[in-house]
């Protein structure tokens, strides 16, 4: 492993990978990184019941096993603890469903790494269907957020953001996306969108909106955070949430 | 005191006792007991002094005793559900954080 002089801590970005019954797709996703970027990376198995995690070691992964399931958020998490014991200054989490391309981490991992951002999103705003624009929509306007793409799992996080999202108040949340992002604006961090390319999902369903009664209980859930959080939290130190680069795909 | 009080005032006793068996056999920390006993400490604290009831009631403007009690009886136990879940909310978080941190753990352990 490549390590900066000063501090000893390694030099280049952690991929964190979030998986639960991936067996399809989580070796091409560790292999597409390492071809691409040569990043270590880490899978976080949330409790697969499929060979999940003999696969991602295969293929060169770090495996982290949670003994029982604690969904993809704190499955993130413990990553970020993974990387914040291991002093990596930059990390990014990546979907291990094929959606997100090897080639764009760099490009999102960029304004973090060079301090322009603390955490930088790679969005594709076009890949959400009606329905999901209409929540982000609704979402948006409770919260004041004005990122394009709130569920967007491809991000990468500089060590400050990493301190706040291991906080306390980071384990009670279920999803990476309005509690994370106010939480974020509440401390203070710089949060900025990069458009980036996506694929389609290979076995073509979200673990987070499986079903209806999934759907129900996220947009409940997040509905609350968005009322009681959302309005009249602090204003943030430099929060624009601009988009860095709009590039046309 | 009418049987129906002394019922009652029998229920509240044994429900003390029951909550000092509970500890007892470490099915029910201390800290939620207190909760419990001094809830039915109350409640029996009402039934010997129920005129006080009839007092509160008439001042405001309830009609029968009985339901005054009952309002504050779901009062208190809507507050004890919720503090409940606030010591569960806390729970859940340190586990949480625990699990994390011993998934870590592990995976340096294996390495």
């Amino acid at each position: 492993m490549i390590q900066c002089k000063k501090t000893g801590s390694p030099a280049r970005p952690l991929v964190i990978i979030p998986a639960r019954n991936e067996a399809a797709t989580i070796a091409d996703v560790v292999n597409g990184v390492r071809s691409q970027a040569g990043w270590e990376v880490v899978v976080v198995d949330d409790a697969s019941t499929d060979n999940t995690a003999e696969l991602a070691a295969l293929s060169g992964a770090r495996v982290i096993s949670l003994p029982f399931r604690l969904g993809a958020w704190r499955a993130i998490q413990t990553g970020l603890r993974y990387a914040s014991e291991g002093g990596w200054q930059v990390v990014v989490t990546m979907d291990a469903d094929g959606q997100h391309r090897a080639e764009s981490l760099e490009e999102v991992t960029k304004p973090a790494a060079r301090g322009i951002s603390d955490v930088v999103i790679g969005v594709c705003p076009q890949r959400a269907s009606g329905a999901r624009r209409l929540a982000w929509a609704f979402f948006r306007r409770l919260t004041g957020l004005k990122l394009q793409d709130i569920t967007s799992g491809l991000r990468a996080y500089n060590r400050d953001a990493v301190t706040v999202l291991l906080s306390d108040e980071a384990a009670l949340l279920r999803y990476q996306d309005v509690g994370v992002l106010l939480l974020l604006r509440f401390r203070g961090l710089h949060v900025s969108e990069v458009r980036v390319d996506m694929r389609v999902r290979k076995d073509g369903c979200s673990r987070t909106y499986s079903s209806w009664w999934a759907v129900m209980k996220y947009m409940a859930e997040t509905l609350l955070i968005a009322v009681a959080k959302g309005p009249g939290s602090p204003p943030a130190r430099v929060y624009t949430e601009a988009p860095l680069e709009d590039r046309v795909l | 005191m009418s049987g129906a009080l002394w019922l009652a005032l029998a229920a509240a006793v044994f429900f003390a006792a029951a909550i000092l068996w509970l500890v007892r056999s470490d099915r029910l920390y201390a800290r939620a007991a207190a909760w419990w006993l001094l809830l039915d400490i109350a409640a029996i604290l009402v039934l010997v002094f129920h005129g006080f009831l009839g007092r509160l009631s008439a001042a405001l403007g309830v009609s029968h005793p009985a339901y005054m009690g009952m309002a504050l009886l779901g009062i208190v136990v809507l507050l004890k559900i919720l503090c409940t879940d606030i010591a569960h909310t806390r729970t859940q978080q340190k586990l949480v954080i625990l699990v994390q941190r011993v998934a870590v753990l592990e995976e340096k352990l294996r390495r």
